[in-house]
Order: structure tokens, then C-alpha cells, then sequence
């Protein structure tokens, strides 16, 4: 093959896990540091021209980079990021202003395209750590259900144990219930596989974010977000990824206000499957693991929403059912004021009473009762009056 | 080259050294189901229909991005590779609509063939509503993006292979769609190529109803002004080669279809134009002065080229020195028949030389062609009559080719139309061609709509007539004149009376003193195409003047004694083969069609010809190549404001030149406002450079 036109360098701030924001953190507690860094890999590759790539959102990082970068012959390029930019050839297009989308290189050593450019890629971390001679190293950010959430230094070789005692060990009172490692692109690890995960260097995993779940986090709402956030990162390419963070999204908040059939479980493991083989990027690979592990980990929890109709951790709304105790209730009439729905029926010095059907579980209620006479209420259901009945006079 | 031999199922397939697996087995005639993938497009492997199993390698695999290599052992229907295509297809119409009947490409459509091909069974996955609204605003192409499954082949061949960029992917509201780079086409850049619509695979982007004959092959539908032609002239590719800069080569594109190129730039009825394209974004490309700035800057050099086939010891005549019979004359010619022309006045050109004044077309324009068919060797004998075909073949001739016209004038059955000052638009014009002595009052009324009528009052203004009123039957949309005739009138300061009708010719002491009509206030055809005329009450009402000037059709001036039959209007009947009912007597032109175009007559005299040497003996095969290949370049780029270059004016002279006198008035193109109207082509024939679209059913191992 013939010489390429030119040889650019860029080192990329892009394809955070969103949840971590590692590269945020990295160019903003490194900014000058990054920028040597940089110049200084460029010229060893012996670069015509080098860029640093920044997502545009990322302002306070762009703000201080960018008069170092002038001073270090360094271009600031900025715009959309997504973890899909963690493909280099959807970098490249975003590098070149385009929307965010991996494409088709014949060229996969210099990536040099139609336009005979070859290109280096490299990400932050690994530029910076180059330079510094901490490769053995990666930032993580742990947080979720942990003492004291933070960014941390993890070696290589630690387990995913060894990371949680990094921030301060899982909270007082918490159960672990699964950990999520590497946000949307990630996997949930099951409690008792901490000791067993190992961050290895080149895990596609440990990108940056491992985020502990204990009893407060419901398994189906959680991975309902999660998709939320793949189907906007997914970059609409292939409809596999496309489409498939769509089913994926629509289907786990069918889950969640149980509007989901019991066929829905094997036909999202089903999806998931063909995904995994078929998306055309990593990003369609990868995003599938977070359904099939959810299902793996906390799976009976997800099919106890379309079974049982029920949430045990108490953060599906439509699963709840809220009741004033009518041992409790004064009859001040606050909480039928304050509710929107014009869900609770009562008048002054009769106990309130809540109509489940027309609530929408929103908690203002709870907020304003002084008494704490509203609850929302478990399996087994306190007994209620079915008419309005003065105060004292319910037994 | 070697070749690289690997299997596809159960087949041998030869794939060319960096051919990927697709493309070798659609080139084998192996189907292997794909959307995003185009022939004129680099692989974008975004489909996944593609998707096959190679034996060694996990996994699945995209065979539009993977090069086949030697020994490679491919399965197209493997579990996983048809999990990945049903899935992916399915997926791809959850946001499409589900009903196919109403959509304008049900039957045309790949991703209709796809469905029936792959099959969709109904695995649970969820309908997506996909509400984006259709944009009918262009009048050239329409966007109904609710049927788009974003396979990206529109946008791909307008950035790639156009460089243009006119579409694009962009996410809206969260949804990923393909929209047009500006607030609306004419401001995305866009070039109006069409080949978004050429590589579309369903109904999303398509041409707009109305702008493409659809019952016509698709070669020729998408080029409109090649096929608007009568003698079919690639337009397109003269029109690049004069952006080019080369105006031999431009002409030389006209001369492989009519042999009187220059004559055309001037006076064409310009067919081409009326079915341009362009014309739906704001006006047609000035083709016709196109044409004619080519033929004035263009070389001699084709003199050199064509063909000249060798003697056939066969003896032609040519009755008629007009277009049809100089036409007839410069082929019967090559084709090697001895060819002699019989014509009866003293110039040739026919209608171009007597028909149309001098104001419009330079006698030396006339001469010039005229005198190139001399050149090959055409006998042209001026001033000799022939009264009849078979005084010719008594001659000897071995055929035939009578084109002599429509040149006697109709004078209407209306009381007053004998009187000394009424006078018939051929005679008319002939006299004023021929300088010969005109008794013309101040005040001249023109009676016909058409453009001969327009040349009548054009004509009569020149010869000093104060005042010239033209006056038809026809409502002013409906006037047969061509829009830019009827302009140039009234330049000349003629008064234009559409919807009027002739009741009589007033005199007064039996000389012409005015004209009486009547509004008009329908003007129908019966089914026998009789006319049938309604007037308003009361309305009638004189123009006065002094002379009067039929120009209300013509016909040959012929009759039985000429020897052939004569049908309607005294028009020559002919075959299919253009044989008149006298063996081996040939017509064609206005003789045989009614008064009607030069490029109408030279069209039909070509396939005369054809037939005539076919009779004669000969193949019957009359095309030639004078204008080099071209290889018209698809990457078309970007002009700022492109959908809004205006038509460009041709020069003229000053208006106080125009009357009287004769001088020439339309100076056409200039080389910036030439150059200007080729780069406003739309290039509609680069759409034939993409490969048409195939289905499954197209390849034979399906």
C-alpha cells in the first residue's frame, strides 16, 4: 500500500461509561500533565498533527485544556460523545464532525479512509498513564450502596472486592444485591462472585464505573434505566442495536408497571442472544450483557414483576399500594388538599381514605401527613374502612 | 489476475482478488439477502441481512465487509446467521408501516421482497410508531421518511459517490432519521440528481408524480429531454461537453442526429426544453441556445469522421430541398445512393428559408448546412419542378423521397377573404425572404394564433406596418404559439386578441377597410376534431385596417396528379415503412405530419431513410459516431445556490433596432451565460450510471 497522505494523532476523551465520567476526571485533576502526554506520544508516533478530542459536554475539562493544548501545538477538537466512541471509526466520524457512527474500514492498522489520512488513536488514560508510568493502574468510580463513594486507583489483579474496600466497603445496613462493572456496556456480577472478578488489564468490563446494588435498587427499574440509556447512546446504524435498545427499553418498563407478558423473559434472553451475534460495533455486542446478566443474577426478581405482579424492593410505583391507618388519621384533611390526583376521599374529622386505582403513587401525601399515617403497604394489608367514618369511630 | 476459489453452500464460486463474499456470490448468481449493500456503494455493513456462517470462524458474519479468501467454506443458512437476518429484518419493520397495498412501491419495493424472501414471523417484539411527517414540498422528488428503514443508501451515494451531501443522518428527538442538510432541498446543496431516489429501497424518497413517464424504460424515461426529441438527441451529453469547454465535441452530439445542427440552434421548437426537468425547480435550461453556441464555436473536424459506404450504383431522388429532403438527401448519400434534389424554387432550405424571416434565422446559417451536403456529393438541382413521381422513375431513379412541405397557405371561407389586400401567410413570408415587393398598408391584422402567425406580424412590422394586430381563436393559454414566439411580438409592439373569431373581411370600395369579430367564449373540439366555436352575444366588434393576413394553416400543394395518394388535408399517405401507395416512392416531413417542427421532419425523414435503404437493399442502418465517449463524472459536488440559478437571457439587439429592418434579434447564449445554463443541467442521465435495483428473484441459486 502506498504512503498516506498524512499521519494524525488524537488522543480521545470519548466513549465514557456515562455513569463514571472517567475521562472527566482524568483531564480535569490532569489537564497539563494530559497535554504533555500527549505531545509527547504524538511526536513519537511521528504524527503530522495532533488532536485531543474532547467531549464538548465535558466544558470545565475543554475550558482548561485548551489554552494548554495552544501553548503544546496541540488541537482541541470537541463534540458528541457516547460510549459508540469507543469505536475508533466512530470517532473519527465525530472527529470529522459527523454525526456519531462506526463504519466499515478496510484499513484497520492506520484507519486511514477514502481520504488517505492515517490516523492514531489512543485513549487519555492510556496517554497519560504511558507517560507516567502508572500503566498498572486504572480509575474506577465506585459508588451505589458503598460507604464513601469515589474515584479510585485500582491495580490490575484486584478483585472486585478489593475495589468496594477501596470506597469505603458496602454500606452499613446494605445487602448486596448484584454489582453493575462498566455502566450500560457492562455486566451485573452476582454478590457472590466479588472475590472471583478480577479487573485484568484489557477488561471490556472494568471501563470505569462499578456501581453497588443492595435491597433500595429494584432489579427490573434499574436495567429498565440502563436500556434508557443505551437506546439514546445506541448510534441508530445497525437496527439490531437500533431497534433492539427499543424492545429492550419499551419491554423492561412494560416489566416494571406490569404491563409485561410471561413470554416477554425468553423473548428478551432470545433478543439478547441475536444481538450479541449480530450487532454490527461493540456497542450493540456488549449492551446485550446487561439484559442477559440481570436476568442471571437478579432474575427471579425480574419475573417476580410479571408473575407475582410485584416489586420487593418498593421502587416500581405501579406495584404499590399506599393506605392511611385509621388509627392514625386525624381527619385535618392535609393530604386530600395536597393531592393531585384527586385520589383521597375525606372530609374534616373523618378518617381519609386512599382510591389506589386513581393514585399515582407520588408520595406527597406521606410528605405532608403529620401524623405518618400513610403507608405504603406490604403483603399483608392493615384492615381499612370501606365508608367515610368519623375519627375513633373505625374497628 | 487470479482468481480466489471458495464455496458458498454447496457451490464453487471464483470471487476476483478483493472481492468480499457478497459480491462474488451476487456476481455467481447466489442471492444472499442484504439491503444496505448497493452495487455503486462502498459495503456499510449496517444491515445484517448479509449474515453467514464460514466454517472455522466463530460467530456470526457480515459478508458484505469480509473478503472471500481462498478455501473459504461459506453457509449462508446457517441456525445463528438466519437467527441474526430474521431478527434484523423484523426489527427493521417495527417502525414501518405494516400496511404494503398503500404504498405507491408495493411490488417495486426490496424490503417488500426481503419479507417475502426472509420471512417474518411474529416473534413479540413491539411496534414502534415512526411519526415523521412527508414532506411534499420539492415538485422534483418527495420524502415519506415514515417508510424509511435507514439502510443509508441515500445518503452514502449522495456524500460518495456525488460529493454532495444533501442528506444526511441526524438523530431527532432521540430517533436516528435521514433529513435533508438545510431547511428544505433547494437549500441542502442538493444538485436534484436523483440518485437518492434511484438507490431508495422502498417508497421513502421518490420522484415526484408527473416529472418521469413511467410507461417508458427506464433508459429512457430518466433522461426526459433525450426522449421529449423527436430525433432523440443526447442532450445530456452535449450539454456536458460544452461545460467541458469542448463545443466541437457538443455539436458533433447533435450532427449524430440531425444534420442540420446550426439551422436547429436557431429555431428549434425545442421539445427538449418543454420536458426538461429542471423546469419543476424554476425554469428549463435554455437548451436550444445551448445548442446554438456549441454550433457557432464548434470545428470542422466531423467532416472527417462518420461513415461513407461505397457505392451502391443506386439512383435516388429527393423532391424537396427543406429539412426533410436535405436530411433524407446528406443519408441516402452516405449510405451510398447516387442522390440528385429536385427543387422548385430558387433556394434550398425549404420552410427555413422562406418560412421564417431572416430576423430569426441568417440566410448564411441556411447556406452554410445547406452547402455541407453539397459537399458529400449531393446534387442539388434549384428551379425544376417535378410535377410527378413517375416522371422520376421514368428517369430511372430507383427510389423516391418526396418531402416538399406544406407551402400553400389556407384563406378561411369568410366573406371579404378575396379582396386585393388580403393576403396568405406562405406567400407572405416567401416574398418578404425574398426581398420581392410587398403592398403593405399602416394597419395589418393578422388572423392566426400559431407561430407562423407570429412571423406574419413579426414580418409585417419590419416592413414598416404602424400597427399589427394578431387575432385567433384560441384563448391566450391555449394559443398554439410557443410562449417565447408570442413574447417576441409583442417586443415588436404587436397587439395580441386571443379568443376572437373571423366573421367577415369589411371593405370599402373594394378595398380591405377592417375586420369584424366576435368574442369567443368557447372553443371546443367535436370527436370528429371539428371545431366548434361559441360566441358571446353582442360582442361583435372591427379593428380597422388596411390589410389582412391569412395565417390559418397550410397544406402541401400538391394533388392527384403527383402520382401518390392523398389523404386529409392533402397530406401524402404512407406505410409503416414511410412507402406512399407509388412503389418505392418514399415521404416524410410536414407533407406527410402537417405543418409541424424542422426537428419533427428530420426525425421522421431518418427512419424514412432507414427504410428506404432497407428497400434499396442496404442494411437500413444510418447512426453514426462523430462526438467522442465521454465518461461524465459522477461526483457532481456542490454549487452555491444551485436550485436557484435563474434561466439565463440571451443577448439581443437594442429594441429600437428590432423594426424595421431585418437584423438579426436574438444574439443567443454568451460564453459566461452559456456555460451558466449548462452548469443549471441536472444531468438526469447520470441516474443510469447506478445499478438498477435487483430482488431475490433476479438471481438464479436463491
Amino acid at each position: 500500500m502506498d504512503k498516506a497522505k498524512q499521519t494524525i494523532f488524537i488522543c480521545s476523551a470519548a466513549g465514557d461509561d456515562r455513569r463514571a465520567q472517567i475521562n472527566r476526571e482524568l483531564v480535569e485533576k490532569n489537564a497539563q500533565a494530559l497535554v504533555d502526554a500527549v505531545k509527547e506520544a504524538g511526536t513519537a508516533a511521528d504524527a503530522d498533527k495532533i488532536y485531543m478530542y474532547i467531549p464538548a459536554a465535558y466544558e470545565a475539562a475543554v475550558e482548561q485544556v485548551k489554552p494548554l493544548a495552544k501553548d503544546a501545538g496541540v488541537e482541541v477538537v470537541t463534540g458528541d460523545d457516547s460510549p459508540v466512541c469507543r469505536d475508533k471509526t466512530a470517532l473519527i466520524s465525530v472527529f470529522n464532525g459527523k454525526i456519531i457512527r462506526p463504519y466499515f474500514e478496510e484499513d484497520q492498522e492506520t484507519f486511514r479512509g477514502y481520504e488517505n489520512v492515517a490516523k492514531i488513536i489512543e485513549n487519555a488514560e492510556d496517554v497519560l498513564r504511558k507517560a507516567q508510568g502508572t500503566e498498572d493502574k486504572k480509575l474506577l468510580y465506585v459508588s451505589g450502596a458503598v460507604a464513601a463513594p469515589a474515584f479510585v486507583e485500582a491495580p490490575y489483579g484486584a478483585s472486585l472486592s478489593d475495589i468496594i474496600a477501596m470506597a469505603g466497603g458496602v454500606k452499613e445496613g446494605s445487602t448486596v444485591k448484584a454489582v453493575l462493572v462498566g455502566g450500560e456496556l457492562g455486566r451485573f456480577i452476582a454478590p457472590d462472585a466479588l472475590d472471583t472478578t478480577i479487573m485484568e488489564k484489557g477488561s471490556d468490563i472494568f471501563t470505569g464505573g462499578v456501581e453497588v446494588l443492595d435491597q433500595t435498587y429494584c432489579g427490573a427499574d434499574f436495567t429498565k434505566t440502563l436500556m434508557e440509556s443505551a437506546r439514546e447512546d445506541s448510534c441508530g446504524k445497525c437496527p439490531l442495536c437500533r431497534e433492539g435498545t427499543y424492545q429492550f427499553h419499551t419491554i423492561f418498563n412494560e416489566i416494571t408497571v406490569g404491563k409485561a407478558k410471561v413470554t416477554d423473559v425468553a423473548l428478551l434472553k432470545d433478543l439478547a442472544d441475536t444481538i450479541g451475534w449480530g450487532a454490527f460495533c461493540q456497542f450493540g455486542q456488549h449492551m446485550v450483557n446487561i439484559v442477559k446478566s440481570a436476568f442471571e443474577v437478579m432474575g427471579d426478581e425480574i419475573e417476580g414483576h410479571i408473575k407475582r405482579k410485584k416489586c420487593e424492593a418498593g421502587v416500581c410505583k405501579s406495584f404499590m399500594t399506599l393506605a392511611i391507618l385509621p388509627d392514625k388519621c386525624t381527619g385535618c384533611e392535609e393530604c386530600a388538599d395536597v393531592c393531585p390526583e384527586d385520589a383521597i376521599e375525606g372530609k374534616a374529622g373523618y378518617i381519609h381514605m386512599i382510591d389506589n386505582d386513581m393514585c399515582e403513587k407520588c408520595g406527597k401525601c406521606m410528605e405532608v401527613c403529620e401524623e405518618d399515617a400513610i403507608v405504603v403497604v406490604g403483603s399483608v394489608k392493615p384492615k381499612l374502612p370501606k365508608r367515610l367514618t368519623r375519627v375513633g369511630r373505625f374497628r | 489476475m487470479d482468481k480466489i476459489k471458495f464455496t458458498i453452500d454447496q457451490h464453487e464460486v471464483y470471487a476476483k482478488p478483493g472481492q468480499t463474499i457478497l459480491e462474488a456470490a451476487l456476481d455467481a448468481g447466489i442471492y444472499i439477502p442484504h439491503i444496505c449493500s448497493h452495487d455503486n456503494l462502498h459495503p456499510s455493513g449496517s444491515c445484517r441481512l448479509c449474515a453467514v456462517e464460514i466454517e472455522g470462524r466463530e460467530g456470526v458474519i457480515a459478508s458484505c465487509t469480509t473478503k472471500a479468501e481462498e478455501g473459504m467454506k461459506v453457509t449462508i443458512h446457517g441456525e445463528k446467521a438466519d437467527k441474526v437476518r430474521k431478527l434484523s429484518l423484523e426489527l427493521m419493520f417495527t417502525p414501518h408501516p405494516e400496511e404494503c397495498v398503500g404504498c405507491p412501491k408495493y411490488l417495486k419495493c426490496q424490503l417488500q421482497a426481503l419479507s417475502q424472501y426472509v420471512g417474518i414471523s411474529g416473534s413479540g417484539v413491539r411496534h414502534r410508531a415512526n411519526n415523521v411527517a412527508a414532506d411534499n414540498r420539492n415538485k422534483l422528488m418527495l420524502h415519506e421518511m415514515y417508510r424509511c428503514v435507514l439502510c443509508g443508501r441515500c445518503v452514502r451515494v449522495c456524500e460518495e459517490v456525488r460529493g454532495v451531501g444533501a442528506l444526511v443522518f441526524k438523530k431527532v428527538n432521540g430517533q436516528l432519521r435521514v433529513v435533508i442538510n438545510g431547511d428544505s432541498m433547494e437549500n441542502s446543496d442538493c444538485r436534484f440528481c436523483g440518485a437518492c431516489v434511484e438507490v431508495c429501497p422502498t417508497g421513502s424518497i421518490r420522484d415526484q408524480i408527473g416529472v418521469f413517464n413511467t410507461d417508458l424504460p427506464r433508459q429512457e424515461s430518466l433522461i426526459p429531454c433525450q426522449v421529449g426529441c423527436p430525433a432523440h438527441i443526447n442532450v445530456p451529453k452535449y450539454i456536458r461537453f460544452l461545460k467541458e469547454g469542448n463545443y466541437s465535441a457538443a455539436a458533433e452530439v447533435v450532427r449524430e442526429k440531425a444534420p442540420l445542427p446550426k439551422i436547429l440552434g436557431y429555431i428549434c421548437s425545442h421539445f427538449c426544453e418543454l420536458e426538461c426537468k429542471r423546469r419543476f425547480l424554476n425554469e428549463s435550461v435554455s437548451i436550444r441556445n445551448i445548442k446554438r453556441y456549441a454550433c457557432e464555436h464548434a470545428d470542422d473536424e466531423w467532416k472527417k469522421k462518420g461513415f461513407m459506404k461505397p457505392a451502391t450504383g443506386k439512383k435516388v431522388a429527393v423532391v424537396g430541398a427543406g429539412p426533410a429532403g436535405l436530411t433524407a438527401a446528406y443519408y441516402l448519400k452516405k449510405l451510398g445512393h447516387d442522390v440528385t434534389v429536385f427543387e422548385e424554387k430558387k433556394f434550398a432550405g425549404g420552410t427555413p428559408r422562406f418560412g421564417i424571416p431572416e430576423y430569426r434565422l441568417p440566410r448564411d446559417v441556411i447556406e452554410e448546412e445547406v452547402n455541407n451536403i453539397r459537399e458529400i456529393g449531393v446534387n442539388i438541382e434549384l428551379n425544376h419542378k417535378v410535377d410527378s413521381v413517375d416522371s422520376l422513375k421514368a428517369q430511372g431513379f430507383d427510389a423516391v423521397f418526396v418531402g416538399v412541405g406544406t407551402h400553400k397557405g389556407t384563406r378561411l371561407p369568410i366573406e371579404g377573404n378575396d379582396l386585393e389586400d388580403v393576403l396568405v401567410n406562405v406567400e407572405f413570408l416567401e416574398k418578404a425572404s425574398l426581398h420581392e415587393e410587398i403592398k403593405l398598408g399602416r394597419r395589418v391584422v393578422v388572423l392566426g394564433g400559431g407561430n407562423v402567425a407570429c412571423d406574419c406580424a413579426g414580418v409585417a412590422r419590419r416592413l414598416g406596418a404602424e400597427e399589427v394586430h394578431m387575432a385567433c381563436l384560441e384563448s391566450r393559454e391555449t394559443m398554439p404559439a410557443a410562449k417565447d414566439e408570442l413574447a417576441e411580438v409583442e417586443k415588436d409592439g404587436v397587439h395580441v386578441h386571443p379568443a376572437q373569431t373571423f366573421n367577415r373581411i369589411l371593405s370599402e370600395n373594394g378595398k380591405v377597410s377592417g375586420v369584424e369579430f366576435s368574442n369567443v367564449k368557447s372553443f371546443t373540439f367535436d370527436e370528429n376534431r371539428r371545431a366548434i366555436i361559441e360566441k358571446e352575444e353582442n360582442s361583435e366588434h372591427v379593428i380597422n385596417c388596411d390589410t389582412v393576413i391569412f395565417a390559418t394553416g397550410q397544406s402541401p400543394a400538391l394533388d392527384g396528379s403527383f402520382g401518390v395518394e392523398l389523404g386529409r388535408g392533402n397530406r401524402i399517405v404512407v406505410d409503416e415503412n414511410y412507402m406512399t401507395s407509388s412503389e418505392g416512392v418514399f415521404a416524410a416531413g410536414d407533407v406527410v405530419t402537417g405543418t409541424a417542427s424542422v426537428i419533427g421532419a428530420i426525425a421522421e425523414t431518418r427512419k424514412a431513410v432507414s427504410a428506404m435503404d432497407k428497400y434499396l437493399g442496404g442494411d437500413g442502418n444510418i447512426e453514426e459516431k462523430l462526438a467522442p465517449d465521454q465518461d461524465a463524472n459522477p461526483w457532481i459536488g456542490t454549487i452555491k445556490d444551485f436550485a436557484y440559478i435563474e434561466r439565463q437571457k440571451d443577448d439581443f439587439i437594442d429594441d429600437d433596432k428590432r423594426c424595421p429592418g431585418f437584423a438579426l434579434n436574438d444574439l443567443g447564449l454568451n460564453e459566461e451565460t452559456a456555460h451558466c445554463e449548462a452548469t443549471r443541467c441536472l444531468q438526469c442521465d447520470l441516474r443510469l450510471q447506478l445499478a438498477p435495483q435487483k430482488f431475490w428473484s433476479d438471481y438464479p441459486i436463491n
